[in-house]
């Protein structure tokens, strides 16, 4: 039924996400690019792309930082156009989808003025996906004065409502929370409270057919999640007890999924990588993710070459994503498209890494791009 | 026009410098199509950087263009392209003088405006400045000894409520903001906290004010107050005497972009006749020209001081080429047998539009019969018997008089019309294109009208001396009227359609002797035409003869119906007389024709194996190979691209499949094509029928009962009802019906319609498309 009416609202929006789609680069201009000799020569091939304009009133010598930044920008651009030609449910949606990038950006910027870095500066590093008017307002902080951040400034943006439900949580004085805990942890456990809420809200508002195609992909993400959290817990060194770890974990892993409940009391206990693999072998999928990744005991020894844990999942999660686009009338396009741009910039910036740091052509670093859509050719 | 035009593969060698000129002359000249031969990606490519340069000077052009626009100065775009760029001369020195100059004057500009900007933000801030304190002076002052502080200052005004919270907020209830409208987008506000509670309110305000990107005002001791006044509106009328001035000195640098060089004023017809128009439209135009020719430059490849091309052009334009004054060396490429040719279809204004129509659909083979040529008669014809009446018709060829006579005043006062946006001009320039079809398509229709005797529904009597042109006028008041026209009609259409499907068939078969292809000769060709001839083209004769044969001396007329089931069922046979003698006997040799002729195309692909293993093809196929790989070799990149022949992949069974395919298509073509051409009949019944009932029911019982102003009525929505139903729907159904038979019936029959456009390198060619669909300049 809700594909006879989708597009009386939504169908202008899709349509446009849907031409955006042939915006990504193909496998062959990723060979071109990886044949760039310098920055200026990938600048002028990018020019060539559909990132011509974002690129054009830059010198050509352009460090990374800005680059990425540029390209977020364009990305950014996208987003708050398809955003303005939303209505209804879908607007709540788009919004919903932002939110993880103010996150982002706010931990980033209590992280950074924790570290006495020049607040102009954060704000010019700032995702613009993620930026909101009240963010400068951050600006306030005086000293350590957390407390009063919180009640004063975070409590009036669009992602309030996730720090608050924070603060309920962990009951505990705001003033500590903020000055002791690791930044890592305070977005990983807002995070989970986003993807929880999202989880909620697609489940409630939205259409069958996009539920659909959102749930099943929320499910991964929250069990990638999870595998991430226990992956990192295993051998850290700041969580020295085993009841310390139980209950971070718990507070970390996300309640929604194909693992939460049933594996739960599992993989909240695996203390090596071969107790997650067991904790988690009653999905298939994971199992083969887990058997290629490196153990995070010899942490130590990891360097460019390896392949981790995260761009296995990378790799993992594109080809679902390019897999929504074959859906029609759902809301899970917008979201793959989001992840699979992001993907494509986290490409473009470590090609421009490697080949800023000009590193021989055959060295296994520049295999590790994952390619939107590439696994369709095949 | 019956084929596309002859043209060869040439190589060329241009010395580095002399290419540039030479490209600026090729590209005044016609039918030239410059092939893409560079083995560099295009961003490698050497004269990359000269297209880059180009793109920075357009962004130039385009910021003049905005501050045109922003300061409301006129732009005369050019009416006239052609006679602007005939005498043109494009040098790359120029193209480095336009860029100084540009860069230079852009600068300058530039420059002025932001120093304007910044002029009206500071005349701004005072005004901002002085609203403030006269809105404070009132009341602000009476707080001095309370412990209260304040802040006054002027923000945007849609933060209003979000600064209003978060003071709220921070101050703890402790701070008031009260706002007032200053206007559109700014707003006073008027911050006012206690003191001495929180040490550091004030800063953390100040700080929010910041966030909000505020302007905060000191305010004056209230004695001072009006001498601070004083001063700042003294400020403020010196920065008022700067502002205009500024602007005068950018309005002067603009003008000379605007303005037509000429040393008099012109006449409109004058700025028409030699393209007059303001400097920026020159530019544009020379950087576009030079852009394109950079362009078509890196299709070149770079040898030392040689670049290397390759074009397709006729022969006798070497000669042309040759004698433009550039040391270059032109030689007829060897692999010219490689590529499939691009098709030229040389056309004028005349032919143009029935080329489009073709076009559409497909372009042809480089050597394939072209279908454009035959579809200016047919396409109107058919057209006229569907639209057959003489009074629509007659509208229709008035309006297509109408446009072969002013059309052309018409563009010209839309281009000289200085409007940027070229869309009314594309709408008449795509009717006006149509203009010999539409005059084509209104002449038929009003001689199809005497045939039917159709003048707005009435049947019309007169008298010839010697014939009698189409139905007597008597037929009207028949009772059978309808029933004689839709016999006669329906006839009528399948005559024509066997006709022209026969006519497509023929010209199959002049496509096979023409590439020499015996074998489709004599097993599509042949059989097709037999199949076609003796069933259709069988009962088109039975139509003939039975019109001509007299029936009144009490015989049945027998059913051609019958005749046909009849001949088909019993292998020739007859049920009743005659028609003619020896009629049984025809019969059979035709039905052992049209039952042989899919048996015989069936055929083919056996003969295609035989032949290929007496002629020991096995080896040619190995050649295949190695020319393959040689072109591949050769160029690179470009393989896969439409322009290279693609070597034939030889395996029996899609042989097989295909030609079995093709025979049962052909035989259920036939029958459905030969019923499809019966819409011919059925749109002309309704388009009789319609223009009946429109004047039955309004003008008729008017024009019985004589009242003069139930006449005047009537006739307005008679009129109104015609215009838009029969003359406009009915002719776009007309067309749209005609353009199938064009495409389907005829055209199926023996045009594959896969060839590739000539792309010409043209500079009037390339600007008219450029600015056909989008704005001028």
């Amino acid at each position: 039924m809700d594909l006879c009416v989708f597009g009386v609202d939504d169908g202008y929006a899709e349509a446009i996400i849907r031409g955006l789609r042939a915006s990504f680069l193909t496998e062959a201009q990723y060979q071109q690019m990886k044949n760039c000799a310098s920055i200026p020569e990938l600048k002028s091939f990018l020019e060539e792309t559909d990132y011509q304009n974002c690129l054009q009133a830059d010198n050509p010598q352009i460090p990374t930082s800005i680059l990425r930044q540029r390209l977020k920008k364009k990305l950014a651009d996208e987003f708050e156009y398809i955003e303005a030609q939303s209505t209804g449910t879908l607007t709540k949606y788009l919004f919903h989808l932002r939110c993880r990038f103010m996150i982002d950006n706010v931990v980033n910027m209590i992280e950074g003025l924790k570290n006495k870095i020049d607040i102009e500066i954060l704000l010019s590093n700032i995702d613009p996906l993620g930026w909101f008017p009240e963010i400068k307002n951050i600006k306030v902080l005086e000293g350590d004065d957390y407390s009063s951040l919180y009640r004063d400034v975070l409590i009036d943006t669009p992602i309030g409502v996730y720090f608050m439900k924070f603060l309920e949580e962990t009951l505990n004085d705001i003033q500590n929370l903020f000055r002791e805990m690791k930044p890592e942890y305070i977005r990983t456990s807002l995070k989970k409270m986003w993807l929880e809420d999202f989880y909620l809200f697609c489940e409630q508002e939205l259409m069958p057919t996009s539920q659909e195609a959102l749930l099943e992909l929320l499910k991964f993400e929250a069990d990638f999640k999870t595998v991430q959290v226990i992956y990192n817990s295993i051998g850290n060194r700041d969580l020295n007890t085993a009841a310390k770890i139980i209950t971070t974990r718990k507070q970390l892993c996300p309640t929604i999924g194909n693992l939460y409940p049933d594996c739960e009391k599992l993989y909240l206990q695996a203390m090596t990588l071969d107790a997650l693999r067991e904790a988690v072998k009653g999905c298939d999928n994971y199992r083969d993710l887990l058997k290629d990744a490196p153990d995070p005991l010899k942490r130590e020894e990891f360097n460019v070459q390896t392949k981790t844990l995260d761009d296995i999942m990378y790799d993992d999660e594109c080809r679902r994503y390019a897999l929504a686009f074959d859906g029609q009338g759902s809301y899970g396009v917008f979201y793959s498209y989001l992840k699979l741009k992001e993907q494509e910039i986290r490409n473009i910036i470590w090609l421009a890494e490697m080949i800023s740091r000009k590193l021989a052509k055959n060295h296994p670093g520049w295999k590790k791009i994952i390619i939107p859509f590439s696994h369709l050719g095949k | 026009m019956f084929r596309p035009t002859e043209i060869h593969l040439y190589k060329l060698y241009v010395e580095r410098e002399q290419a540039f000129h030479f490209l600026t002359k090729v590209g005044q000249m016609n039918n030239v199509n410059l092939v893409n031969c560079s083995n560099h990606a295009f961003h490698e490519h050497d004269y990359y950087k000269q297209l880059k340069r180009c793109d920075d000077i357009y962004n130039k052009i385009s910021e003049v263009k905005n501050l045109l626009i922003l300061y409301n100065k006129p732009i005369h775009y050019c009416p006239n392209i052609k006679s602007f760029i005939q005498y043109l001369q494009i040098t790359e020195d120029q193209v480095i003088k336009i860029e100084q100059e540009l860069t230079h004057k852009v600068q300058f500009i530039m420059n002025q405006q932001t120093n304007l900007q910044q002029i009206v933000e500071q005349r701004n801030r005072l005004e901002e400045e002085i609203a403030v304190i006269q809105h404070c002076k009132e009341f602000i002052y009476k707080f001095s000894g309370v412990q209260l502080g304040y802040i006054v200052g002027c923000m945007n005004a849609a933060d209003q409520h979000k600064f209003n919270r978060i003071v709220f907020r921070i101050s703890k209830e402790n701070g008031i903001v009260k706002f007032k409208d200053f206007n559109n987008e700014k707003i006073i506000f008027t911050l006012v906290f206690t003191k001495g509670k929180h040490e550091n309110l004030k800063t953390k305000l100040l700080k929010i004010c910041e966030a909000f990107n505020v302007s905060i005002f000191q305010l004056p001791e209230e004695i001072q107050i009006e001498t601070k006044i004083n001063e700042l509106e003294n400020e403020l009328t010196n920065l008022s005497i700067v502002i205009t001035s500024t602007k005068l000195e950018i309005e002067e640098q603009l003008d000379f972009f605007s303005d037509i060089s000429a040393e008099r004023p012109l006449e409109l017809d004058e700025i028409y006749f030699i393209g007059y128009c303001s400097y920026i439209c020159e530019l544009k135009i020379i950087v576009d020209l030079v852009s394109a020719t950079y362009y078509h430059l890196t299709f070149f490849e770079a040898k030392s001081q040689f670049l290397i091309g390759q074009m397709w052009c006729e022969p006798n334009q070497i000669e042309l080429i040759k004698q433009i004054g550039v040391q270059i060396e032109i030689m007829q490429d060897i692999n010219e047998k490689l590529y499939e040719p691009p098709s030229l279809l040389k056309t004028n204004q005349f032919t143009y539009i029935f080329q489009e129509l073709v076009n559409t659909y497909g372009i042809p083979r480089y050597h394939e019969i072209n279908p454009g040529l035959f579809t200016i008669i047919t396409f109107p014809f058919l057209f006229g018997m569907m639209f057959g009446d003489i009074g629509h018709g007659i509208v229709l060829t008035f309006f297509g008089f109408y446009l072969l006579m002013f059309g052309k005043g018409v563009i010209k006062s839309i281009k000289l019309e200085n409007s940027s946006e070229y869309l009314s001009y594309a709408d008449f320039q795509s009717l006006y294109e149509c203009r010999y079809l539409i005059t084509l398509m209104g002449m038929f229709a009003t001689y199809c009208g005497f045939i039917y005797n159709d003048f707005f529904s009435i049947s019309l009597e007169y008298k010839l001396e010697k014939f009698q042109l189409g139905f007597d006028g008597k037929w009207s008041m028949s009772e059978s009227h309808l029933t004689v026209m839709n016999s006669f009609k329906m006839k009528t259409a399948i005559i024509v359609g066997v006709i022209q499907m026969v006519f497509g068939i023929l010209l199959k078969g002049w496509n096979c002797l023409n590439q020499r292809k015996f074998i489709d000769f004599i097993f599509n060709f042949i059989p097709e035409l037999a199949f076609m001839l003796s069933t259709f083209g069988y009962m088109s004769f039975l139509i003939i003869l039975k019109w001509l044969t007299n029936y009144s001396n009490n015989m049945e007329p027998p059913s051609i119906i019958t005749t046909l089931l009849n001949m088909v069922f019993t292998q020739g046979g007859i049920t009743g007389a005659e028609m003619y003698p020896h009629q049984v006997y025809f019969q059979t040799i035709l039905i052992r024709i049209a039952i042989c002729s899919p048996i015989i195309m069936l055929l083919k692909p056996e003969v295609i194996r035989i032949k290929r293993s007496l002629f020991n093809i096995e080896l040619e196929h190995a050649q295949v190979e190695v020319i393959k790989e040689e072109k591949n070799q050769m160029f690179g990149n470009l393989v896969g691209s439409r322009a290279i022949k693609e070597e034939k992949h030889f395996d029996f069974a899609e042989i097989y499949i295909e030609s079995l395919i093709e025979c049962i298509e052909f035989v259920l073509g036939a029958v459905s094509n030969t019923a499809s051409y019966l819409r011919l009949w059925a749109l002309s019944l309704a388009h009789s029928q319609l223009s009946e009932v429109f004047f039955k029911m309004s003008l008729e019982p008017q024009l019985e009962s004589g009242s003069v102003i139930g006449i005047c009525l009537t006739f307005m929505v008679y009129a109104l009802a015609t215009f838009g139903v029969l003359m406009c729907m009915d002719t776009l159904e007309c067309f749209l019906h005609s353009l199938r038979l064009h495409w389907v019936e005829f055209q199926s029959k023996f045009y594959k319609g896969d060839g590739h456009n000539f792309q010409q390198f043209n500079y009037l060619h390339f600007l008219e498309q450029k600015f056909q669909f989008s704005t001028r300049m």
